[in-house]
């Protein structure tokens, strides 16, 4: 198992944000998330970088347990997240956006520019690559969001929401996209609300749910278990 | 080191906390409500010493009684400062903000340098030396006014910030200023009634302590010094937490000043200020 | 015909094009002027340049790293302080008191920064106004090492290169004028290099640079670190050139605030804003203190700050761009091949 999240807990004054979640990653596989809002899910993805600190719990990864890091700790082990709100350095170009990833695996700009570039092509930005980007429309936002994540060479990679509103074409594209970031060898777990999405994409699906693991397995069986849950929490989820 | 000069020493700290109080929630109501750090507050203080000193002189009123005349023309001159210098660099970078006002303060200390000199003129009232002790401590008769004035003066902030409209509308914007633009309140308008009376308050506070402080145009600064260490340990934008941090800093002070001698009370302070912010970012209170 | 040099992609430059010519002219004629100005103007031009200095030390921390510091006197005044002291006391050459008041003004910086350096904004500000505050104040209260309020001067040797002392303001000139081609050089590569871009991205958005890797703490304390130490340099270098330090003048608020005026005013983050607005600062300040002082009370300070008050309020970014667009201007006014791009 490359991560192993075991008993994590997080209050908000009162608010149990996240309780006894317990789960684990194996090495090379796509994790699907779902929950309904405020499950916890990014609660979840900011205890385990660092963003923020559990109450309880350990968070496993490659062999030592994360908790108390800093979040760029974190990153420098391996994990990398991305924001459900993309924040790109809005006055930087996509170039340097994504070069800030790629100075984590070397100290000089000229190799950091190139490692950038490469990474820019990989996510098919690169024609924008001299735009500021804050001139970037959500979409490219995301996939900014997810180059410069990327090229910070990560073992982990966390995605939060990143398919949220998007065209039927665009999401191809992003499915697809996600798919070859694995085959790069990048273990990953997405986070979603689109269960298309979770549907194409994962190996295993985890159904978290005020906080705490409600549902773990293959995405057949969750989704017979998923009409179930969406019975019992009657709200709308999308159909596959 | 005898308990009654420890005890002296925090009443004195008492005392003069309550007018560094005054100054300071001026000064983190401005930060609260127009989200600037006024550096030039310090010579809201001045100007009113020196609108004081004026009345004194030439009409021979008492200070304690030009309180509320200082208070009026501080407020319009707060209101003003606002209203046709800070207004300008509310969309400016923060660093430009600041500066703007340093700029102010270098401005304002100056125009009272070439208007009266530097002299220290001081103010000659019949009270000047009377005491009473307490239990053991001197507590000369015009600096307790000072501190009575201070706490009422707050206490009435208080009451406007709580109960009236206006209050209301000052801590609206404080919170969110764009939903305060949706019930109608308009911003500028408080910005300049934020600065307007937290100038009247620091005019007070001068007012207040021209019977046993020199008047010198840059009577500011020190102020101004103490004033902010108070706020930013209070946490910015937290009135009671200032009150209460100046009590603290005031006998601190002194107490300070009991262990180094007078001329580093304020290194004292400025100790205390990074030593408590290396342990508590967010000051004393605070969450960051 | 000269060759051409590629520089970037689709610019051809030679000798021949002004944007390459004109600033090896302005250096000739920079390196010329001491030795035909009058000494009062070459005294402005030491003044700048020592703002310049400072002024470029300051961005590192305040410009690139984003942290306000108001307290830089306090590097300024251990440099000032310890290479007088160690002189007068032990005949030590300034030019080695420079650097042990550097390091000291490091391992001070090294303090600031583990204590404070959690802090933002004006609560990082009103740490480093009394980390300054402080030194002065302790400076003032210890009278028996440093002559308290009184000062120190440094001992006149006539002229005196080893200790760096000159009779003559020509070699100040060219000292000031090195350290800061070396200062400019300095910030130009940390701007390149990975900590430039790091404290670039911080600037920007801190939680998304530690999403990807960037330690901010570690980044601002090494800004901090080379602001110091040139800080601390340049202290020496103003104790050896006025021959006389005191507390308010080395440790003051108003120094501080000066050094930091100088980045802002001229364009905080860029090479050359430090440069720009001590131009404009120190000429203003030398020529308001030269035409009115000690006639009317204040009223050189009236002027200067009315000036900056307006230039705030006017340029609140600062007046690199407006400058950088007149140079533009003036570049194409010359003659020579202009760059032609691809």
């Amino acid at each position: 198992m490359l991560l192993e999240v075991k008993n994590l807990s997080k209050n908000f004054g009162g608010l149990k944000a996240v309780s006894g979640l317990t789960f684990s990653v194996g090495a090379g596989e796509i994790c699907g998330q779902i929950g309904p809002n405020g499950a916890g899910k990014t609660t979840a993805f900011n205890l385990i970088t660092g963003f923020y600190q559990p109450d309880e719990g350990e968070v496993w990864f490659k062999g030592e347990n994360l908790v108390g890091l800093k979040p760029f700790h974190t990153c420098q082990r391996g994990i990398c997240r991305t924001f459900q709100l993309a924040k790109p350095f809005r006055d930087l170009t996509v170039l340097r956006n994504v070069m800030m990833g790629a100075f984590l695996k070397t100290a000089s700009p000229r190799e950091a520019e190139e490692r950038a570039l490469n990474t820019l092509s990989f996510v098919k930005l690169l024609e924008k690559k001299d735009f500021l980007a804050r001139s970037l429309n959500t979409i490219d936002q995301r996939r900014l969001e997810l180059a410069r994540a990327l090229a910070t060479e990560p073992t982990l990679l966390l995605l939060d929401e990143m398919m949220a509103g998007l065209n039927p074409r665009e999401f191809d594209d992003a499915i697809a996209l996600i798919r070859q970031v694995r085959d790069r060898g990048v273990t990953i777990i997405v986070v979603e609300h689109v269960i298309k999405a979770i549907l194409a994409l994962s190996d295993r699906i985890l159904v978290i749910h005020q906080g705490t693991k409600l549902a773990e397995g293959k995405p057949q069986e969750v989704m017979k278990d998923l009409k179930v849950i969406e019975a019992y929490l009657g709200k709308g989820y999308k159909h596959a | 080191m005898s308990f009654t000069t420890i005890w002296q020493a925090f009443i004195s700290g008492i005392l003069n906390g309550a007018v560094y109080g005054l100054v300071s929630i001026g000064l983190s109501m401005i930060f609260g409500v127009v989200k600037i750090v006024n550096f030039a507050h310090g010579e809201f203080l001045m100007v009113g010493m020196y609108v004081s000193y004026a009345l004194w002189a030439l009409l021979g009123i008492d200070p304690l009684l030009t309180v509320p005349l200082v208070m009026i023309v501080l407020f319009f001159f707060g209101a003003g400062i606002q209203r046709f210098f800070i207004r300008r660099v509310l969309n400016a970078p923060d660093l430009a903000q600041i500066f703007l006002t340093v700029g102010l303060s270098v401005l304002m200390m100056n125009l009272a340098l070439f208007l009266f000199r530097a002299d220290f003129r001081s103010v000659k009232v019949p009270y000047a030396d009377w005491t009473f002790t307490l239990a053991g401590a001197i507590i000369s008769v015009p600096r307790l006014i000072a501190c009575l004035g201070a706490i009422v003066s707050s206490l009435l902030l208080a009451l406007l910030l709580l109960k009236t409209d206006v209050g209301k509308a000052m801590r609206a914007v404080a919170q969110d200023r764009e939903v305060s633009m949706l019930v109608g309140i308009n911003p500028e308008r408080m910005y300049n009634f934020a600065v307007g009376i937290s100038a009247a308050l620091a005019g007070a506070a001068g007012a207040l302590t021209i019977s046993f402080y020199f008047v010198f145009p840059s009577v500011g600064v020190n102020f101004v010094l103490i004033a902010f260490v108070i706020v930013i340990l209070g946490t910015l934008g937290n009135l009671k937490g200032a009150f209460l941090t100046s009590l603290i800093v005031g006998v601190a002070e002194s107490v300070g000043i009991l262990f180094v001698g007078a001329d580093l009370g304020l290194a004292v302070v400025f100790v205390i200020l990074i030593l408590t912010l290396a342990f508590r970012p967010a000051g004393l209170l605070g969450k960051a | 015909m000269p060759a051409a040099q590629n520089q970037g992609p689709g610019v051809v430059r030679g000798a021949g094009n002004p944007e390459v010519y004109f600033p090896f002219l302005a250096l000739l004629v920079i390196i010329a002027l001491p030795f035909f100005l009058p000494i009062f103007f070459v005294h402005i031009l030491i003044m700048i340049f020592l703002f310049a200095i400072v002024g470029s030390a300051w961005n590192f921390i305040g410009g690139y790293g984003g942290q306000l510091s108001l307290g830089q006197a306090a590097f300024f005044g251990i440099g000032a302080y310890t290479s007088t002291m160690l002189m007068r006391s032990y005949g030590l050459s300034p030019w080695i008191g420079m650097f042990a008041g550097a390091f000291l003004a490091l391992v001070m910086s090294l303090l600031l920064g583990a204590l404070c350096f959690r802090l933002r904004g004006p609560y990082f500000a009103i740490a480093t106004i009394g980390l300054a505050e402080v030194l002065r104040l302790l400076t003032l209260h210890f009278r028996s090492w440093t002559n308290g309020a009184m000062g120190l001067t440094i001992p006149f040797k006539g002229n005196a290169p080893l200790l760096f002392q000159f009779t003559s303001k020509i070699p100040y000139y060219f000292i000031a004028l090195g350290f800061l081609l070396l200062t400019l050089y300095a910030v130009r590569r940390v701007e390149n290099a990975r900590l430039g871009n790091y404290l670039l991205a911080i600037g920007q958005d801190q939680d998304a640079a530690e999403a990807v890797g960037i330690d901010s703490a570690k980044a601002k304390r090494q800004a901090l670190y080379l602001s110091s130490f040139i800080t601390g340099l340049a202290g020496t270098f103003y104790a050896q050139y006025v021959y006389f330090i005191a507390p308010e003048s080395v440790f003051g608020l108003d120094l501080s605030i000066q050094i930091a005026l100088v980045a802002i005013l001229g364009g905080v983050g860029t090479v050359w804003g430090p440069v720009v607005g001590a131009a404009i600062i120190e000429s203003l300040t030398q020529f308001t203190q030269y035409a009115f002082a000690g006639t009317i009370y204040g009223l050189e300070q009236i002027v200067y700050a009315t000036f900056l008050v307006v230039m705030i309020m006017v340029r609140p970014t600062g007046v690199i761009q407006w400058v950088q667009n007149v140079y533009a201007r003036w570049l194409a006014l010359l003659p020579g091949n202009h760059a032609s791009r691809s």
